[in-house]
C-alpha cells in the first residue's frame, strides 16, 4: 500500500492489494506489468469481481495499447470485463447493419472513441458550422445505432482539440478553431444522448495530464496511437469509472481516521486543544475536508474509523476553529482501540453497507494493510506524507467515480444516520414497539418519468432486498413505465427521524389472470421496517384493478439476496414449485375478493396521501 | 539497456539467435512500439521517428540506439 510501487515489487502482492495499487497509480509500467498477470491469472483475479460485462471498442485510430489495459482497470472498480477490439476506422461498417459480429457478441457497452480529425475540417477551407453539424449528427447516428441495433449501453470518449492551432493566443474567440469546433461537438453530442451515453471526458484528463504531452505526434503518424503511451493508464482507469458508476459499483461509503487526516496532530498526544487546521499545513487538512463534504453532498455515506476516545472526538469537532466536517456529517463513528478492520466491519453491520461499498482513508500505510488483509474487498487510501497531496490522492480514483446526483442521493447520507441512530435505539425494546415508534409514513405511487433517474438507480443498484436481481436500464423502464401490461409503482418512506426517500419499487407483469411479480426491491437504509408488504399491498391492489385473480412471485436466489429467501411464506404465499430456471422459487396467492390485497399490507406505516395504494377504495 | 527492455516488453528473455533475427513475428507493431518508449524513456533520447515504423531487428535497434546515445 504504497505509491512507489514498481512492476518488479508487484509479484509478491495478492490480488486485493495488487488492484489497491492499480487504483492509485497512472504508471504505465506498473499498468503493463499488472495486465500481463492479469492474463495469465484470469482465474485467480476473477474473484475480485462482482459482475461481468463485455465492450466492443470502435474507434477510427489504433486501441490496442488502451485495449491492453482495459480489462485491469475495469477489475479494479470489480468488473470481469471481457473487452473485444474491432478493427479501427471500421466504425460505420460495424454499427450499421450491425456486422455479424457484433451481433453475435451482443457487447453490453460499445465504446466509441475519436479523435479531433475526426471532427474538424482539414485545412482551412472548411465551414466550422457544417463541420459540427455533421459530427454531431454521425457520432450521435453511430451511439444511436449501438444502442438501438445492439441494446447496448454506449460510452463516447469526447474530442480532444489538437494543440496546432494557427490562431494561437486568439483560437479560443474564434468559431472556427479547432478548439471551438471540438468544444462545439462535445456539447452537441451531449445534448442529442438526453442522458442515454456515457461519457469520458478525455478533454479533462488531457487538461490534467498537459494538453501538450496528451498526444506524441510521431506515435501518431506511425502508428495512429493518439494518446501518449504514459497517458494511457489514466484514460483506461477514467473508463473504468465511468463502468463502475453505472453499474452501480462506486463505493458509497467513505470512512476516514481523524489524526493527521482530517486534522494536524493527534488527540491522544496534544489533547483536543491541541490539534487543528490553522496555517499553511491547516489550510491543506481545510481543503480536504471540503472535498468530503462535496464527495457527502452527492450522496457519499461518511464515517469515522479513529483509534481514539470516542468522547473526545465530539469535542474536536465542535471546539476547534476552522473545521469544515461537522461531528453530525458522519453516519457512523467507531472510535477505541480495536483494530481497524474491526471498526470497520461494525460500520459496516449499522450502516447495513456490504464490505465492498466501503473505503478507508488513512495516512497511516500500517492500519491500511491492516484492513486490507482482513477485509480484502475494502478499498483502502493510504494518503501520501503531506496533507497537501490527500485531495489528490481521492480525486480521479475509479472506485469513487459518483454519477451525477438526483434529487433523492442528497438525502441519501442523512437517512443512513437516522438508520444507525435507529439501529442503536432497537437493542431495548421489541421489533414491534421499535416498528410503531418510529412512526413511519410511505406513500405510493404509479412510476412516473420525473422518478425515472432514481428508480433505474434503484433497480441497477439494489442487491440485498431483491428478489429477481433483474435490471433495467432507464430506457428500459421508461418503456415498461408506458406499457399496460406492465404496473410499476415506487415507494417513498419517512419516519421522525428522516426522510428516507424514494427507497422501494414494485413491478407486475399482468398476463391474463395472473400478475407475476417481476421485480420487488428496497434500498438497504430502510431494510426490516415492513415496507415491502406496503409494496406488495400496492401492487396487488392494482393487479386486482387489472382483474388479476393470482398474484405469483419469484424468488431467484444471487450471491446477495438470500435475507429475501422467506419473505413471501411469511406473507402468506404458497410454494408453486420451480421457477423458469433452476434456482428460483416460485410462489402464489389468490385474490379471492377485493380486501384480499389488505391481507399483505403492514399496520406500521401510516399512508402519507397523494398516490397511495388505495386498499380503501377497494 | 535494450535487452532488459525488450525482456520487459515482450516478457521473454533475450538470446542470441533474437538479436540477429528477422522474422518480424518474433514480437508484433504494439510491442514494437512500447519497446521503443521504453528505450526512449529509461534513457532519455528521442529515436529517429522512422525506428517505430520500422522493422529492425534487435541487433539494428541496438546499433540505432548506441548512435542516438552517442555510443556508437
Amino acid at each position: 500500500v504504497r505509491n512507489d510501487a514498481t512492476p518488479a515489487s508487484l509479484a509478491g502482492l495478492a490480488w486485493p492489494e495488487l488492484l489497491v495499487e492499480v487504483r492509485g497509480s497512472t504508471d504505465l509500467a506498473l499498468w503493463r506489468a499488472a495486465a500481463a498477470r492479469l492474463r495469465r491469472e484470469r482465474d485467480a483475479a476473477g474473484q475480485c469481481a462482482r459482475r461481468q460485462a463485455t465492450l466492443a471498442v470502435l474507434a477510427s485510430h489504433t486501441t490496442s495499447f488502451y485495449a491492453e489495459l482495459l480489462p485491469l482497470a475495469a477489475l479494479s472498480v470489480g468488473i470481469d470485463l471481457a473487452v473485444h477490439e474491432m478493427p479501427f476506422g471500421q466504425l460505420e461498417q460495424q454499427l450499421i447493419g450491425p456486422s455479424a459480429e457484433l451481433r453475435a457478441l451482443a457487447p453490453d457497452y460499445v465504446l466509441l472513441a475519436g479523435t479531433a480529425e475526426d471532427v474538424v475540417p482539414s485545412g482551412s477551407a472548411g465551414d466550422a458550422h457544417a463541420a459540427v453539424h455533421e459530427a454531431v449528427g454521425r457520432w450521435s447516428e453511430l451511439a444511436g445505432r449501438a444502442s438501438a441495433g445492439l441494446g447496448a449501453r454506449v460510452i463516447q470518449q469526447t474530442f480532444v482539440p489538437g494543440d496546432d492551432e494557427p490562431l494561437g493566443n486568439q483560437a479560443w474567440l474564434d468559431d472556427t478553431s479547432q478548439e471551438s469546433v471540438v468544444s462545439r461537438v462535445n456539447a452537441g453530442l451531449a445534448a442529442r444522448a438526453n442522458g442515454d451515453v456515457l461519457f469520458v471526458d478525455c478533454g479533462r484528463l488531457a487538461a490534467k495530464y498537459g494538453r501538450g504531452r496528451w498526444r506524441d505526434p510521431r506515435y501518431w503518424h506511425a502508428v495512429r496511437q493518439p494518446v501518449a503511451l504514459d497517458a494511457v493508464p489514466m484514460l483506461a482507469r477514467a473508463t473504468a469509472g465511468v463502468l463502475a458508476a453505472d453499474l452501480g459499483l462506486a463505493r458509497r461509503c467513505l470512512i476516514t481516521d481523524l489524526d493527521n487526516t482530517l486534522w494536524d496532530g493527534e488527540i491522544g498526544e496534544a489533547g483536543p486543544e491541541g490539534v487543528g487546521v490553522d496555517g499553511p499545513r491547516g489550510e491543506a487538512f481545510v481543503r480536504f475536508q471540503e472535498y468530503l463534504l462535496g464527495l457527502r453532498r452527492l450522496g457519499m455515506v461518511l464515517a469515522v474509523a479513529s483509534k481514539n476516545d470516542p468522547r473526545l472526538i465530539a469535542e474536536v469537532f465542535d471546539k476547534v476553529p476552522g473545521m469544515r466536517l461537522r461531528y453530525s456529517d458522519f453516519s457512523c463513528v467507531q472510535a477505541g482501540w480495536s483494530p481497524k478492520s474491526v471498526q470497520v466491519r461494525r460500520i459496516s453491520e449499522q450502516l447495513r453497507l456490504g464490505l465492498d461499498s466501503m473505503v478507508l482513508v488513512d495516512d497511516n500505510p500500517a492500519e491500511c494493510a491492516e484492513v486490507l488483509a482482513a477485509l480484502p474487498s475494502v478499498d483502502v487510501v493510504t494518503l501520501p506524507p503531506g496533507p497537501a497531496g490527500y485531495v489528490g490522492a481521492l480525486a480521479d480514483r475509479p472506485t469513487l467515480a459518483l454519477s451525477r446526483a438526483t434529487t433523492d442521493d442528497a438525502g441519501r447520507a442523512r437517512s443512513y444516520a437516522a438508520l444507525a441512530a435507529a439501529e442503536r435505539e432497537r437493542g431495548s425494546s421489541s421489533l414491534a414497539d421499535f416498528l410503531a415508534g418510529l412512526r413511519m409514513r410511505a406513500e405510493v405511487r404509479r412510476l412516473e418519468p420525473n422518478a425515472l433517474d432514481r428508480a433505474a438507480q434503484l433497480v441497477t443498484k439494489t442487491n440485498q432486498f431483491n428478489l429477481t436481481g433483474r435490471r433495467y436500464s432507464r430506457r428500459e423502464l421508461e418503456l415498461l413505465m408506458r406499457d399496460p401490461a406492465w404496473i410499476i409503482r415506487t415507494l417513498s418512506l419517512s419516519d421522525r427521524l428522516a426522510d428516507h426517500g424514494m427507497t422501494g419499487l414494485i413491478m407486475l407483469r399482468v398476463d391474463g389472470a395472473t400478475a407475476e411479480v417481476d421485480t420487488l426491491l428496497l434500498s438497504c437504509r430502510v431494510i426490516g421496517r415492513t415496507a415491502e408488504r406496503r409494496l406488495l399491498a400496492a401492487g396487488a391492489g392494482d393487479a386486482w384493478r387489472a382483474g388479476c385473480r393470482l398474484l405469483r412471485g419469484v424468488y431467484r436466489p444471487s450471491a446477495r439476496n438470500k435475507l429475501v429467501a422467506g419473505l413471501y411464506p411469511e406473507a402468506g404465499f404458497d410454494a408453486a414449485g420451480g421457477g423458469e430456471d433452476a434456482e428460483a422459487e416460485a410462489f402464489e396467492f389468490r385474490l379471492k375478493s377485493a380486501r384480499a390485497a389488505a391481507l399483505l399490507d403492514t399496520p406500521y406505516i401510516e399512508d402519507a396521501g397523494t398516490g397511495a395504494p388505495g386498499t380503501e377504495e377497494l | 539497456m535494450v535487452l532488459s527492455a525488450f525482456a520487459e516488453a515482450t516478457g521473454e528473455a533475450v538470446d542470441e539467435d533474437r538479436l540477429a533475427s528477422d522474422d518480424p513475428a518474433m514480437w508484433d507493431s504494439i510491442t514494437h512500439v512500447y519497446l521503443v518508449h521504453l528505450i526512449e524513456r529509461r534513457l532519455g533520447v528521442q529515436l529517429p521517428e522512422e525506428v517505430l515504423t520500422g522493422r529492425a531487428n534487435l541487433g539494428e535497434l541496438v546499433a540505432t540506439v548506441a548512435s542516438a546515445t552517442g555510443l556508437g
